[in-house]
């Protein structure tokens, strides 16, 4: 009997190390094959970055990533583009830009999304249906009015058609994200502060907004990086050379109509362009991510 | 009372009478056009190197013309065209912008650009030297001057001299056939380096097709619609699929992603094929590719081959217009930035060509003889001298040059990557370009 036991011991403990090792090959496998994956998807970004430190004339001299020769010579003639301006001017009108749209955005869709989720008015779903339907609208449907009227107003080169509309809650998508993210919050804690006396802006700015800080969380980050990638409208409403943004000088390093191009340039200034983002992206990914999972965006 | 009625004292009397009118009267009107001062803005397209040379440019405009201030915006070539698409929507078009023949007839209107015809004749505008077919070709439907052309450009191919002179064979003349082509590429079929091809296949590309067209006795359009017929465009696909099939020319995947390459990628300027479908003008920026990937070797153009009714090149034009809702206070100013992009000796040693010869002569001239302009720029001066005197501008109708391309290279894909026939693609070509005039 004493052997016997021995015996299922000893066949247990090999039984548990076999199932010990092939668990661990099995990780092993599935992270080799996501470490190969991740290089397969990030090789053409490393090339980029690498292929921005070579001379330009061996950029396209083949596919390797370690230039036979460093320069930094790309990014000092990037960042001169044409000279006057330079990119800093660009990168200044980008983030002014992106800092208005996201400032305006937080205020308005909250307040709007607050006033869907919480307030009674009267036809509010019809307001709220209608609100909706304009995520629907084409954006070449509106482009032509839209650009008339600015005109008219005389806001045409300047950032106003491009910040003002973000204090006037005109992102739907955004409302409709604040809307489902104050459903969620328990009623009583509003029932609570009504019974205290609280006013509606008390209720708003005390309660509500700061249990809904990852859906602005949510909102700031995709407002800016929607807005500092935005090419079509900072083309048309910014028309003067010093007035352009990151996305639209980028765009002058290629000449697909026959002129020079200068792709080294182009790869450091995108280099440079990232960042932001990726560091935006970067110091609220817990909180983006805890905004999206809560409101069912899965 | 006729003129033919007077006798021979009176009739001179009133001849010398309109010879005075015109060389007093109408420079007047010229000189009465008010100050050239005030801001106003020009637009182009292009990229980096043509913003530096254009800035270069409006600095030399300001030093000569102290009361005047230049905006300049600038956009690369789509990003371009959408702009103004936008602008002219909302009677916004800037005071002076750039402008290109196959656009124009989208944009000829009174209510979108200044016709320029009153100017010209009052010599405000200066066009000496510009020749006749360019002033004809930057005119509306309407018949009004709507851009003064400062550059031109017609039809040709790129091809690597070097590669052909090493297979002992010799550079085709300017006035080479498609035969003569056909000859020439299954030649070098088998000399080219490895994993290049003799030839990209062009069958898509809007430029040699209207040659093709051209060169064998059809017309591209007439009266604002599609004249050419079915089987010039079946006989074109066939041209192109009997050289794909026996080898000479890029596969249609390589094809589909050469086609429109920006010149750093393309196959051409990076030794991956003999001769492609490419605009004179681009070859300095070519070599200047091909010389670091491949030091020692040389590209050079040719114009695109002649057919049995001769050459079929078309001959379009760049060049500046007026917007016609530039405050009338600017007209002078934006006149005279006109006159100096155009016939500026200066402007026009700065721009070197770029998008093309130079329209007017005496500019052509100094290009030639100054020992500092470039190989491929003198080399395509030379060539549009030679085509230009049987050249056949097109008069291209709103939209109808991004219609062709793209019917072109959709249609003809389907038959190189044998999804449909010849004579299926050539129907569906039709039907896309079914709208151009309606």
């Amino acid at each position: 009997m004493v052997t016997d036991r021995r015996l299922d011991s000893r066949s247990l403990a090999a039984h548990r190390r076999t199932r010990k090792l092939r668990r661990n090959l099995r990780g092993i496998g599935l992270h080799a094959i996501l470490i190969v994956l991740l290089i397969a998807m990030l090789y053409p970004v490393i090339w980029m970055v690498l292929s921005s430190l070579r001379p330009e004339d061996e950029i396209f001299g083949g596919l390797g990533l370690i230039p036979k020769s460093w320069t930094i010579e790309n990014y000092v003639k990037g960042w001169q583009l044409s000279g006057n301006p330079t990119f800093a001017a660009f990168f200044i009108n980008s983030f002014i830009i992106s800092a208005l749209a996201v400032v305006g955005n937080l205020i308005s869709c909250s307040m709007a999304g607050y006033a869907f989720a919480r307030l009674h008015f009267p036809f509010k779903w019809l307001w709220f249906a209608l609100m909706l339907g304009t995520i629907m609208l084409p954006i070449h449907a509106q482009m032509i009015p839209q650009y008339i009227f600015f005109l008219k107003i005389g806001w045409v080169n300047t950032i106003l058609p491009l910040v003002v509309p973000k204090f006037l809650a005109t992102d739907a998508f955004y409302i409709f994200l604040m809307v489902q993210f104050m459903r969620s919050l328990p009623a009583e804690l509003e029932q609570a502060a009504v019974l205290d006396g609280a006013s509606y802006w008390q209720r708003y700015w005390r309660i509500i907004l700061p249990l809904t800080m990852p859906a602005l969380v949510t909102t700031a980050v995709f407002t800016f990086i929607h807005t500092y990638n935005d090419f079509l409208g900072q083309l048309i409403y910014l028309t003067d050379v010093k007035s352009m943004t990151v996305p639209v000088a980028l765009r002058l390093f290629l000449d697909p109509s026959g002129g020079q191009s200068s792709v080294g340039g182009l790869f450091a200034m995108v280099v440079l362009s990232i960042a932001p983002v990726l560091g935006f992206f970067l110091a609220s990914q817990r909180l983006l991510t805890k905004g999206i999972a809560t409101q069912g965006f899965k | 009372m006729k003129l033919t009625d007077l006798n021979g004292a009176a009739a001179r009397r009133i001849a010398v009478a309109a010879a005075l009118l015109i060389t007093t009267a109408l420079p007047a009107l010229a000189d009465s056009l008010g100050p050239v001062e005030g801001e106003i803005t020009f637009s182009w397209f292009g990229g980096q190197s043509r913003a530096d040379k254009t800035h270069r440019i409006i600095e030399l405009f300001k030093a000569d013309n102290p009361g005047v201030s230049v905006v300049e915006q600038n956009s690369d070539w789509d990003p371009y065209w959408q702009k103004l698409t936008l602008q002219a929507s909302a009677n916004n078009i800037p005071c002076t912008v750039m402008m290109q023949n196959r656009w124009l007839a989208t944009f000829a209107d009174p209510n979108i650009l200044l016709p320029l015809d009153d100017y010209v004749a009052s010599g405000a505008i200066d066009v000496k030297g510009i020749p006749e077919s360019a002033m004809n070709s930057s005119r509306g439907a309407d018949g009004h001057l709507y851009q003064i052309p400062s550059s031109v450009f017609f039809n040709g191919v790129i091809f690597n001299r070097t590669w052909l002179e090493k297979a002992g064979l010799k550079v085709p003349p300017s006035n080479w056939t498609w035969d003569d082509m056909t000859n020439l590429l299954e030649q070098m079929k088998g000399k080219v380096p490895e994993g290049a091809v003799a030839a990209h296949n062009m069958a898509m590309e809007n430029d040699m097709f209207v040659s093709w067209v051209q060169s064998h006795g059809d017309k591209v359009f007439d009266n604002g619609k599609v004249a050419f017929s079915k089987a010039t465009l079946a006989q074109w696909f066939e041209y192109w699929e009997k050289l794909r099939k026996d080898g000479v020319t890029d596969t249609p995947d390589v094809m589909v992603e050469e086609n429109g390459s920006l010149i750093e990628t393309s196959d051409i300027a990076n030794g991956r094929t003999f001769m492609t479908a490419r605009p004179p003008n681009r070859l300095d920026s070519h070599q200047k590719v091909i010389d670091a990937v491949r030091p020692g070797e040389q590209l050079a153009v040719l114009p695109a081959p002649a057919g049995p009714a001769g050459g079929g090149w078309d001959v379009g034009s760049n060049g500046i217009a007026i917007g016609a809702h530039c405050p009338a206070n600017l007209i002078p100013a934006s006149i005279a930035w006109l006159n100096f992009f155009t016939q500026d000796s200066r402007a026009a040693k700065i721009y070197e060509s770029d998008l093309g010869p130079v329209t007017v002569d005496r500019l052509q001239e100094e290009q030639i003889s100054s020992p500092d302009t470039s190989r491929g720029q003198k080399d395509q001066i030379l060539m549009f001298r030679q085509i230009a005197p049987q050249a056949k501008p097109i008069l291209w109708p709103a939209n109808s040059s991004g219609l062709l391309a793209q019917a072109l290279s959709r249609n003809y894909q389907a038959v190189a990557f044998g999804q449909v026939s010849v004579d299926e693609a050539v129907d569906q070509v039709f039907a896309d370009l079914s709208s151009i005039g309606n």
